[in-house]
């Protein structure tokens, strides 16, 4: 009964956007070729999905997203556990983390475009970025974050520096790494579609550059809502992973 | 076991100082101390004094500012798995079920199979039987602290330091628990050291209690306890030991010991 109504709540502002929205449409207050009502937008979401245009972009996007994600959150946590372990590591890495981390990451994309080309590298590359920087600090963090209560335990039964850093350290830095992670992937999805839109000649970003080239509204809004409704779906999925790995963090929140 | 006349524990002229605050803070000074191979000690001061300090160098997490801490044949200088301690807190790992935090501190040279049993009669000993899944987050304080005396029981430590470790229990459990420790102390004969607020679980345990001053403690007096176990906290015998430490603390106080009593 809880969960029917925490959902109820949870798309009833949606819903009644939508209504007013077509509302609105029917009547003729909004300009259809700058905002089409729900209806068209629905119709021309089956008609993409029918002929496979969307899935395809989607497709491609997707595999370039996780191409750079997996890239980057690996660097992110590698070089993550040296910073947070190694404090000569840490003063060196840091100043170059300082210097390139405030960079937003369209200001990288012409820098990328130069260097590695219009194709899949320069796409990956700005993922790669983008998801490095969430997912590398909140590593640090985790690390660091680790209880020297519990490495005293372990040095006193005289476990190895290896032993203290699989079963102490990185213990205590899995929550911190996965909200990285998923800052990362959110990034990621943002930075595809920020470059697909200004060099690229497919995927979801390609898709609505194109229709608004044409002056296709309703594309366009299919494509946005894809891009929002997808990137929900990849946040739910890794949530649920974080939920099912680290259960022992939830405990006090929801009394289990 | 083995080899029991090999770990003996001594302390040689033992200072500690802490710099703090651009000062030196004494905390121990002139530490001699000898404890023999499965002795049951008791450390009692007051707070500050440095009881924990002592604890802290003997299993290696700290080092004497001068003279030595000699375990066996070996000069302390960093922790061994031969001595064991439990901490004031339970300090488990939240992420390990009780049964892992146990098996934890089981050496890891013990083959696989022996593991579960070990962490098994563990678990028993400690009256944990039926939380083997649970998360220390879902358990009591008490039952924490016994998962902890748990975890460092199967590492089979030659020598296992308390740390107020019943400080956070309530009378009844505490009563309990040193019931436990004083069977497990019997039936291993490892040497305990406990430090301890409490005399009575101190006469109640001890071979010989150790009195410290006050900041920076040195050794004020050492009570021997010579009462057959199990020990009878109402016994005449029993009371006479309370009222020498007592006497020992605030004798030269002014206070009147009786009125303690
Ligand atoms: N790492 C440290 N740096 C500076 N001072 C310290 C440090 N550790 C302990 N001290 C000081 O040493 C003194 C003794 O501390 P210790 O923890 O050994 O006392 P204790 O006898 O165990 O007290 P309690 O009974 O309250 O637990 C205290 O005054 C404390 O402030
Ligand atoms: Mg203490």
């Amino acid at each position: 009964m809880n969960r029917v109504k925490s959902f109820m709540f949870k798309v009833i502002a949606p819903l009644l956007l939508i209504v007013v929205w077509q509302i609105f449409g029917t009547f003729g207050v909004l300009n259809e070729h700058i905002l089409p009502p729900p209806t068209k937008v629905i119709s021309t979401f089956v008609q993409l999905f029918k002929s496979g245009k969307l899935v395809d972009n989607l497709f491609i996007s997707l595999i370039r997203v996780f191409r750079g994600f997996i890239l980057g959150a690996l660097a992110g946590v590698v070089i993550g556990i040296f910073m947070g372990l190694s404090r000569p590591i840490n003063k060196i890495l840091s100043s170059l983390v300082s210097i390139f981390r405030p960079i937003p990451m369209i200001a990288w994309i012409p820098i990328l475009i130069l260097g590695l080309g219009i194709g899949e590298e320069s796409k990956v590359a700005v993922i790669f970025i983008g998801t490095l920087w969430p997912v590398l600090l909140n590593t640090i963090s985790g690390i660091l974050s680790v209880d020297t209560k519990l490495i005293e335990v372990s040095r006193v039964l005289e476990k190895s520096k290896i032993e203290m850093l699989i079963k102490v350290i990185m213990p205590s830095a899995w929550p911190a790494i996965f909200t990285g992670l998923r800052l990362g992937i959110s990034t990621a999805w943002t930075c595809v579609v920020a470059a697909e839109m200004i060099a690229a000649s497919s995927g979801i970003g390609y898709m609505i550059m194109y229709a608004r080239e044409l002056s296709q509204p309703d594309v366009v809004l299919v494509g946005v809502f894809t891009i929002g409704f997808v990137g929900l779906l990849i946040d739910a999925i890794i949530g649920a992973l974080q939920k099912k790995a680290l259960g022992w963090s939830y405990i006090n929140k929801n009394g289990r | 076991m083995g080899m029991a006349e090999s770990n003996e524990v001594r302390f040689e002229n033992v200072d500690k100082v802490f710099p703090l605050d651009g000062e030196y803070l004494e905390v121990l000074d002139t530490i001699n101390l000898n404890i023999k191979s499965g002795e049951f000690i008791s450390i009692v001061g007051n707070s500050g004094c440095g009881k924990s300090t002592l604890l802290k160098m003997l299993v290696g997490l700290d080092s004497p500012t001068k003279g030595k801490i000699i375990v066996g044949d070996r000069v302390v200088s960093e922790p061994r798995a031969d001595v064991g301690m439990v901490f004031q807190e339970a300090r488990l790992f939240p992420w390990l079920s009780i049964e892992k935090n146990i098996s934890f501190g089981i050496a890891n040279n013990v083959a696989r199979e022996n593991r579960q049993r070990i962490v098994k009669e563990a678990i028993e000993l400690v009256g944990l039987h039926g939380f083997e899944k649970a998360y220390p987050a879902q358990l009591s304080g008490g039952m924490q602290q016994r998962a902890s005396i748990a975890r460092a029981l199967v590492g089979e430590p030659e020598v296992l330091l308390l740390d107020e470790p019943f400080g956070a229990l309530d009378a009844f459990t505490r009563i309990t628990m040193q019931n436990e420790v004083l069977k497990i102390w019997e039936k291993e004969k490892r040497t305990m050291i406990l430090v301890t607020h409490d005399i009575d679980e101190a006469i109640f345990l001890s071979d010989r209690i150790v009195i410290l001053s006050e900041r920076p403690g040195s050794i004020k007096e050492i009570i021997n306890v010579d009462l057959p176990r199990p020990r009878d906290r109402s016994r005449q015998e029993f009371l006479n030991i309370r009222k020498k430490i007592l006497t020992s603390f605030i004798g030269n106080s002014g206070l009147d010991v009786e009125y303690y009593i």
